[in-house]
């Protein structure tokens, strides 16, 4: 999970957050996280 | 000496290294030990004095249970590079692979890496499966590890093998954006598996395979083979009694600087649209022509692979993780760029993640309450090989980690400060190494090959003994599924939960 926030934060430009009560990374607005770890462009913003 | 001066020394990786080549060669116990004082190699007193202080626990990781009964019999998934490698770590060899290591063991007699293979401990496993989507490597597969007794079974698809009654296990070391598809199949045909890191490809995937996992009833584990590393062990008792006071920050790096360490792969000549089922590499990414680059560097590209985050920092925050115990970070922010491999590729060849634990704390020396948070970084280049090391960085002292693991006293501790004061201790001295290796390493052949050993990768140590870090782990699983055959499944599956 780790991996896949860094790899999220380096495509989005910004910071990944996690919620430890969840235990999920907290929602960016305006994008489907797995999408976004999956596109296939170097970075995203 | 004074505090500047000292802090100068501090900075100096290099001159650091030359300390560490000065102090190597000193064995007790078939290792290298060494705790340093200013006053020198010589004063036995004050050594032993530090060593008493510390009470380190140096020690290698459990043994793994035996491998009796009746063989496991394997399935390997993907028999490219690291496909090979596992095999290996099981106790079987490409063709290939024997008679270039007979050769450059002909050449180099520091070359130990066909001896070290040869003396392997037998792991009592078969390899009765291969599916590879390249014609050439399957059929290397089935030429190289089939005998008179074992035939190697070449199926054209996953599915197929995991449900196939040839295997009671599988070998998953396929491109990343395959591993949680293959290992939930095989989960859910009753296989047990082993897969390569990184666990998955995306986060809907982590979720699903740890479901399927919990549901099942054999064994499951990621290749993180550092694990098996002899300083591990030794790492975790530093931290346990609070050596290093409280660490406020880890770095962790990658440093590479070759075609093979950039993952500029060899493309095989014979592959093309005939030899290589491509529909079925393309899986869930993307559809496009026929591409040999893509397929044989699926590593550049986030279609299929998971970057320096996925593929390299993975083991750096596992490790981390298994001596500190700390989580997964409350917030990470990485950056970074293509800067050196303008080839193009899509994932990232310079990186830097920031990764924040602000309610972590590995203990204090100083006032309670006064110390909490902690940011590891990781930081990594495929355009220099210059060789940082994983440190922990506490108030009292630092600790280097890697296939050995080295301990400073902090100039400004407040554990030490009384020795530091006294010049029992000097700061820019070690206190506390620990050395299997001796300070050798053999059969070398490329930058990336020492990355790897360097980090405890590629090998680690037992009993002085060169041993292959990946046969030691794919063993402690084999164990596990050899004694899943008896009576105490329940327990043992309970047993897997421990780091």
């Amino acid at each position: 999970m780790t991996s896949h926030m860094g790899g999220l934060s380096y495509k989005l430009g910004r910071r990944i957050d996690w919620n430890q009560a969840k235990q999920e990374i907290v929602q960016v607005e305006g994008y489907d996280l797995d999408e976004a770890l999956l596109e296939d462009k170097e970075k995203i913003v | 000496m004074s505090e500047d001066k000292s802090e100068d020394k501090r900075s100096n990786w290099s001159r650091r290294g030359d300390l560490l080549k000065g102090i190597a060669g000193v064995p007790i116990v078939g290792s290298v030990w060494w705790a340093g004082a200013s006053k020198g190699v010589n004063n036995t007193q004050a050594r032993d004095s530090i060593l008493k202080t510390l009470n380190i626990n140096a020690s290698p990781p459990p043994p793994s249970g035996p491998m009796a009964g009746d063989p496991i019999r394997i399935g390997i998934i993907g028999f490219g590079i690291r496909g090979p490698q596992l095999c290996r770590a099981l106790g079987f060899g490409q063709k290939s692979w024997l008679e270039s290591m007979a050769e450059a063991a002909k050449k180099n007699p520091k070359d130990t890496r066909l001896s070290s293979f040869l003396e392997q401990e037998h792991l009592n496993v078969h390899i009765t499966a291969v599916c590879d989507l390249f014609d050439v490597r399957a059929q290397d597969a089935i030429d190289s590890f089939s005998t008179d007794v074992v035939k190697v079974q070449r199926f054209r698809t996953h599915q197929e093998l995991v449900e196939s009654d040839v295997v009671d296990a599988v070998i998953i070391a396929t491109p990343d954006h395959w591993h949680a598809p293959i290992a939930i199949a095989a989960l859910q045909a009753g296989k047990h598996v082993y897969v390569e890191k990184p666990m998955t490809h995306n986060i809907k995937e982590t979720y699903a395979l740890k479901d399927v996992v919990e549901a099942s009833n054999v064994v499951f584990q990621v290749g993180h083979q550092h694990r098996q590393t002899q300083s591990f062990l030794t790492a975790q008792d530093v931290v346990k009694k609070n050596i290093l006071g409280h660490v406020s920050l880890i770095q962790a790096n990658t440093n590479r600087n070759d075609d093979n360490g950039a993952w500029q792969y060899p493309i095989h000549e014979k592959a093309n649209p005939n030899t290589v089922d491509w529909k079925q590499f393309i899986g869930n990414a993307p559809m496009i022509p026929f591409n040999a680059e893509h397929f044989f560097r699926w590593r550049k590209w986030w279609a299929y692979g998971s970057g320096l985050s996925g593929d390299l920092m993975s083991h750096d925050y596992d490790r981390v993780n298994c001596i500190l115990k700390m989580g997964i970070p409350s917030s990470v922010v990485a950056s970074g760029g293509i800067y050196t491999h303008k080839d193009g590729r899509n994932v990232p060849d310079v990186m830097q993640v920031n990764m924040e634990f602000p309610d972590f704390s590995t203990g204090s020396s100083q006032v309670a309450g006064k110390e909490k948070g902690m940011t590891m970084v990781y930081s990594a280049t495929l355009g220099n090989q210059y060789g940082r090391t994983t440190a922990f960085m506490g108030h009292d002292a630092t600790m280097e980690v890697g296939n050995s693991l080295t301990i400073y006293a902090d100039g400004k501790s407040t554990k030490f400060k009384e020795k530091i004061v006294s010049e029992e201790m000097d700061p820019n001295v070690p206190i506390y190494q620990y050395d299997p290796a001796s300070g050798s390493v053999d059969g070398v052949t490329s930058a990336t090959a020492k990355y790897f050993a360097d980090k405890g990768l590629l090998w680690t140590y037992r009993d002085g003994k060169r041993v292959d870090s990946t046969h030691l782990h794919v063993r402690e699983w084999g164990s596990v599924v050899l004694e899943m055959v008896g009576p105490q499944v329940v327990t043992l599956k309970k047993d897997l939960k421990r780091p």
